[in-house]
């Protein structure tokens, strides 16, 4: 479903950014991306969503080429960021609407699906009114149901548990199995090393911009935590460098 | 407090022009795209003092040089307050910041005087250049004193300060007054365009009319123009005595009263703080929607949508954006109540008014399409995470634009067919003219601003106001208007048939490989 290959990009005038990033996130498939802080999650998924041009390299959603064909990409794919800045001037409905017809969801399917995501969020009696009013959760609700709206093939989140309360968190895990459940795949980035290993199939790991391990999860666990992995990994990789 | 005072002030300072950033930032391109915008604010600059000196030495030359500060400090004045006067209250009363300095041990008076001294800081530099080169060819011809002296002095540092008092003043009332109203975007705006047309109203009284213009009686008219600024506008009496030898204590009294006024205007919206803060940020959550059957509609039309509901959700985006076309109407409407004849009868070059009168007309069919990228700020990964073409999004963008022009053109039209003198080819000019222009401008302004986004931000006045792409934007397809209907003034009116189409091909031309050139913008490239 998701494949990057030796995927490069640099912010201009500095040295942040990605370096010769390849992995492959297949249908059916949940993959977590970890990482500290200013490791470049944020950029390799924004480069994912076609937010960010990159240097070089490629990135294929679902056999399309990002390079090429951006629009026939952006169609599989629904991106939502760490801090959902959505129109404040729009109340949550209008929000939904306006998603769901850029993606040409009919009638019918939109009133279903927001019907369905908003109960389960219980955020129906609030789409009413003006997203400005909306906390942080219910934001990120929204940016949940308008990534959903339309039924993508590959759902890219940055740090989607932030925020959220215990039950809508529960919420999103669900829906994000029964994305991959359909034959979609999610590629997201957490520092909630638990969830990510009770959730996910696949992990990446990614150190400075350039990516320390990708796998399936058992593989890269062998037997271990994930915490224990990951910081060993960061370890290993600090005395290389220091070496 | 004053040490507050100081802090927060170095904080608005620092923000002012995106000088912090510029200062701090490693990307080559912010810096180059900095440079750029101070080259351009520059030449505004230079541009500026050399109009200002070209009518200071006309004034002299006609002998009217005793009116010649009147005259200045009241314009420089009257400018201040117009462009003050549509940012004071969202300035003021900003509230991207309100959660910071909400929790921080300040009182509202330190924050109020900060962003005053703010908005003191935005037009200094232009008003004190003004001043400067206006004083020095004045005393090159009438001589220096030290009265004279004083209040050059007082003019530079000072004269902003009742322009924006008043500018505050009104800001604070329209905010306070919108932020109690439901649709607060739309109250706020139609509040500023009523205040600003009151405001023109009571100062057309300094007008004169057009037809008793003659060469022999201009110094006489500036004297009278002189005399009626004084009598609407006393303080510069004050102020203005001193450049003519007089006493000194009417300038140290234009300087008490100028800094009182800032004093009482920085309370008085200090007293309001807190209360019309938390009602323009408060919103009302009925909690009690019933999801019912949802409509579906095109791309293109969610995205046009979208562009209405944006405009209509900010008053400083409807104010600064719709005044051009307000008066464009008004000018038609003057337009038609002049008497074309009387006016090139008492000029002795020749000149052609009919053939002209389209282009300054279309001149004010600037719209909303400058800075409409750069409003969308943080909300532009939305666009960009879309399967929506350029083209898409800059269609929806244009289409806004022209539907709010669309309404003032015709209004203007109607205005013009009916009451202005003309034959049958210069009607079809003054129909198709100014539409071309608004076409125009409307792609010239997404190509300006595609050029120059500016995607951060932490006031939409610093987008709307302050940004290149909003000057670039409505400065050029003016001047194109200006150059255009000046060459028209003096062509022949025999020559107007062609004439006219020659330079609306040309217009359309431009226009055309704009078009293409934005469509073919790479929207990950803005940032």
């Amino acid at each position: 479903m998701l494949t990057t290959e030796h995927l490069t990009k640099h912010y201009k005038g500095t040295e942040k950014g990605i370096t010769d990033i390849s992995l492959t996130v297949g249908s059916g498939e949940i993959c977590a991306f970890i990482g500290h802080n200013g490791a470049g999650k944020t950029t390799l998924l924004k480069c994912i969503s076609g937010i960010h041009g990159y240097d070089s390299g490629k990135v294929t959603v679902n056999g399309i080429d990002m390079a090429s064909d951006p629009i026939g990409c952006k169609r599989s794919i629904a991106y939502i960021p760490d801090d959902p800045q959505l129109y404040e001037y729009l109340t949550g409905i209008q929000y939904l609407d306006f998603i769901a017809d850029i993606f040409g969801v009919s009638s019918a399917d939109r009133s279903l699906r927001v019907r369905e995501y908003a109960d389960a969020f219980e955020l129906t009696p609030s789409l009413g009114d003006l997203i400005s009013g909306y906390s942080h959760g219910m934001k990120q609700k929204l940016a949940v149901i308008s990534a959903l709206i339309h039924e993508p093939q590959l759902l890219i989140l940055d740090e989607p548990f932030v925020g959220l309360d215990p039950k809508a968190a529960s919420v999103l895990k669900k829906l994000m199995r029964s994305v991959a459940e359909r034959g979609g795949a999610v590629f997201f980035s957490t520092h909630v090393l638990e969830v990510a290993e009770k959730l996910c199939d696949k992990v990446a790991m990614i150190k400075q911009g350039r990516l320390l391990a990708s796998g399936s999860m058992s593989d890269i666990l062998g037997g271990g935590s994930l915490e224990d992995v990951f910081m060993e990994a960061l370890d290993d990789k600090t005395d290389d460098n220091a070496h | 407090m004053i040490k507050q005072m100081i802090t927060l002030t170095k904080t608005e300072l620092k923000s002012l022009y995106g000088i912090n950033i510029l200062r701090h930032t490693s990307d080559p391109s912010l810096k180059s795209r900095g440079r750029m915008l101070a080259v351009n604010a520059g030449a505004l600059i230079l541009f500026a003092c050399l109009y200002i000196g070209a009518q200071t030495a006309a004034m002299i030359k006609f002998g009217a040089a005793e009116a010649v500060p009147v005259m200045f400090t009241a314009v420089i004045s009257l400018l201040i307050f117009f462009l003050s006067a549509f940012k004071a209250g969202n300035i003021i009363f900003r509230s991207s910041d309100k959660d910071i300095i909400s929790a921080l041990p300040v009182a509202p008076l330190s924050v109020v005087v900060s962003r005053y001294i703010r908005l003191y800081a935005e037009c200094a530099v232009l008003s004190a250049a003004a001043n400067i080169t206006w004083f020095i060819i004045y005393s090159a011809n009438e001589g220096v004193t030290a009265s004279g002296l004083l209040s050059a002095f007082a003019s530079v540092l000072f004269l902003p300060l009742i322009p924006l008092s008043l500018a505050s003043a009104f800001g604070t009332v329209i905010t306070g007054i919108s932020s109690r109203i439901k649709r607060r975007g739309l109250a706020e705006a139609l509040l500023t365009l009523a205040f600003a047309i009151a405001a023109m109203l009571a100062l057309s009284g300094l007008g004169f009319k057009a037809e008793s213009l003659s060469v022999d009686e201009i110094s006489a008219l500036f004297e009278t123009v002189s005399e009626k600024i004084t009598q609407l506008l006393p303080l510069l009496k004050l102020l203005c005595g001193g450049f003519a030898g007089g006493s000194i204590a009417g300038t140290l009294a234009f300087v008490l009263i100028s800094v009182a006024a800032a004093a009482l205007t920085s309370l008085l919206a200090s007293a309001f703080f807190t209360q019309i803060v938390t009602a323009a940020n408060g919103s009302s959550a009925d909690n009690d929607y019933r999801l019912e059957q949802l409509k579906s509609t095109s791309a293109e039309n969610a995205l046009f949508r979208r562009e209405i509901r944006r405009y209509l959700s900010s008053g400083t985006y409807i104010s600064n954006t719709i005044i051009g076309l307000v008066m464009m109407v008004i000018l038609s409407g003057a337009a038609g109540a002049a008497d074309f004849g009387k006016i090139t009868a008492q000029i002795p070059v020749r000149i052609n008014i009919t053939g002209a009168l389209p282009f300054f007309i279309g001149i004010m069919m600037t719209g909303p399409s400058p800075v409409s990228i750069s409003l969308e700020g943080k909300n532009w990964w939305i666009i960009k995470s879309l399967p929506v073409t350029s083209r898409q999004i800059l269609d929806a963008k244009l289409r806004f634009d022209l539907a709010l022009k669309a309404p003032f053109y015709a209004v203007s039209e109607l205005v013009m067919l009916f009451t202005v003198k003309a034959g049958v080819c210069d009607r079809l000019w003054l129909i198709a003219v100014p539409a071309v222009m608004g076409v125009f401008s409307g792609i010239f302004g997404l190509a300006a601003n595609l050029k120059f986004p500016k995607l951060t931000w932490d006031t939409e006045v610093s987008v709307v106001k302050q940004s290149a792409s909003s000057g670039i934007g409505m400065l050029v397809p003016m001047l194109s208007g200006i150059v255009l209907g000046s060459v028209s003034l003096f062509i022949p009116e025999r020559y107007t048939p062609l004439s006219t189409p020659l330079m609306l091909m040309l217009m359309l031309l431009i226009t055309a490989a704009l078009y293409r050139s934005n469509i073919r913008h790479d929207m990950r490239d803005l940032s």
